[in-house]
């Protein structure tokens, strides 16, 4: 058995005392999940308990690898299909639609409308497809009850690293104010873009930035 | 959709608030394996553990539009996860009393096999070893980054059992892993 080895440590487990220092282990414990604060000079200037401190961070730290493996390890499938299915039809239940969006008409005993999750909705698919864009969240602000009403758009979206963010929002606005005025019956005061992420251009997708990098450095050779 | 999938969690949480079940999907593929494998090492069973993360995915999906800090999803996701298994962990003990009794569980572990490293392999042997309520006050405070008294809370335990008890499975954990460190 190890036990024997770490004499320190592991003999007689250091509940007692820790290099003289007049804490257990426990004490050690506590201090540890405190953040180390308030700080004490005791414990910090004790070698031996510093390098306890260490060591419990350290084991910490590799339960979290130790789940971490676990997870990367386990097929997909084996922890999705049936439970993500299950979870999926159940939320599926539980849409998100937000208030109505009366269409103006002229029948007053038939209104026609559209969600407001639906037109989240809209706004999503149409902002994905300007290259390089993702859109986040989106709101609505202004009274959706009266149609004509000019209502303010707002949307935040992430761009990709090397696309030019002034072009990409401007994209997004235009091909928005388009989809909406075509799809909806929303009166579009203002589209606010807000962009509030550039992401890394992922491991196996190059964005258009490194490829013409790529391309120049061919040239020059 | 390709580019969703490696979006940024916070972005994934945004849309999934706003209703976009795609994105919630993502999501789900991404957390669920770690938060299954959490929620098994806290109950040691595979399909209790299947039942917690479904419950808890559920009702982060209710909750996302409540999310403060959605690039601290993940964290948010384990809080979920960490809630519902203690709460089956509070009703196993009172349907059936000799589960308070700490028993060392299940020995082995299925999934041994996978983990990459021996040092990974001797630490899963060690969690195993350690009584019930401590292995689950330690994957409390070190995975699921817990306070004492929150432990507490969920757990029905005082806090100084808490206290106590971490720092037993953490004695336990030092020595097991002697080799190692």
């Amino acid at each position: 058995m190890a036990v024997t080895m770490n004499e320190n440590i592991t003999d007689g487990l250091p509940e007692d005392d820790i290099g003289g220092s007049g804490y257990t282990l426990d004490d050690l414990s506590a201090y540890l999940d405190a953040g180390r604060t308030p700080y004490d000079p005791v414990i910090e200037h004790n070698a031996e308990c510093r390098s306890v401190l260490a060591s419990l961070e350290q084991v910490g730290r590799w339960s979290r690898e130790l789940l971490a493996g676990e997870a990367e390890t386990a097929p997909v499938e084996a922890a999705g299909a049936g439970w993500m299915d299950g979870v999926l039809g159940a939320i599926a239940r539980e849409v998100r639609s937000g208030r109505d969006i009366a269409y103006p008409g002229p029948d007053l005993r038939t209104t026609l409308s559209i969600t407001e999750g639906a037109v989240r909705s809209l706004i999503r698919a149409t902002g994905d497809e300007v290259p390089g864009v993702l859109v986040g969240r989106s709101r609505i602000d202004g009274p959706l009850d009266a149609p004509g009403e000019p209502v303010t758009v707002t949307v935040t979206i992430s761009v990709r690293f090397g696309y030019a963010l002034q072009d990409a929002s401007d994209a997004v606005r235009t091909s928005i104010a388009e989809t909406l005025a075509r799809h909806t019956p929303l009166a579009i005061a203002a589209i606010d873009v807000v962009v509030d992420d550039i992401r890394d251009s992922g491991d196996e997708e190059l964005g258009p930035l490194a490829s013409r990098v790529a391309d120049a450095g061919g040239d020059a050779r | 959709m390709a580019a969703l999938d490696s979006a940024p969690d916070a972005l994934l949480a945004q849309r999934a608030a706003d209703g976009d079940e795609v994105a919630f999907a993502v999501i789900m593929r991404r957390h669920g394996p770690y938060l299954k494998a959490f929620a098994t090492r806290l109950l040691r069973s595979n399909s209790d553990a299947d039942d917690v993360v479904q419950e808890a995915f559920i009702q982060a999906w209710r909750r996302l539009p409540d999310l403060q800090d959605p690039a601290a999803l993940r964290a948010w996701l384990t809080t979920m996860v960490s809630r519902k298994t203690t709460d089956r962990i509070r009703s196993r003990k009172q349907s059936d009393p000799l589960e308070d009794i700490e028993i060392p569980d299940l020995a082995g572990d299925p999934e041994d096999h996978a983990l990459g490293s021996d040092k990974m392999r001797a630490l899963a042997r060690v969690l195993d070893t350690l009584p019930r309520d401590q292995r689950q006050i330690w994957l409390l405070r070190e995975v699921a980054g817990h306070s004492y008294t929150e432990i507490a809370e969920r757990l029905d335990m005082p806090v100084p059992t808490i206290r106590g008890r971490l720092a037993r499975a953490r004695a336990h954990v030092l020595d097991g892993m002697s080799e190692w460190r």
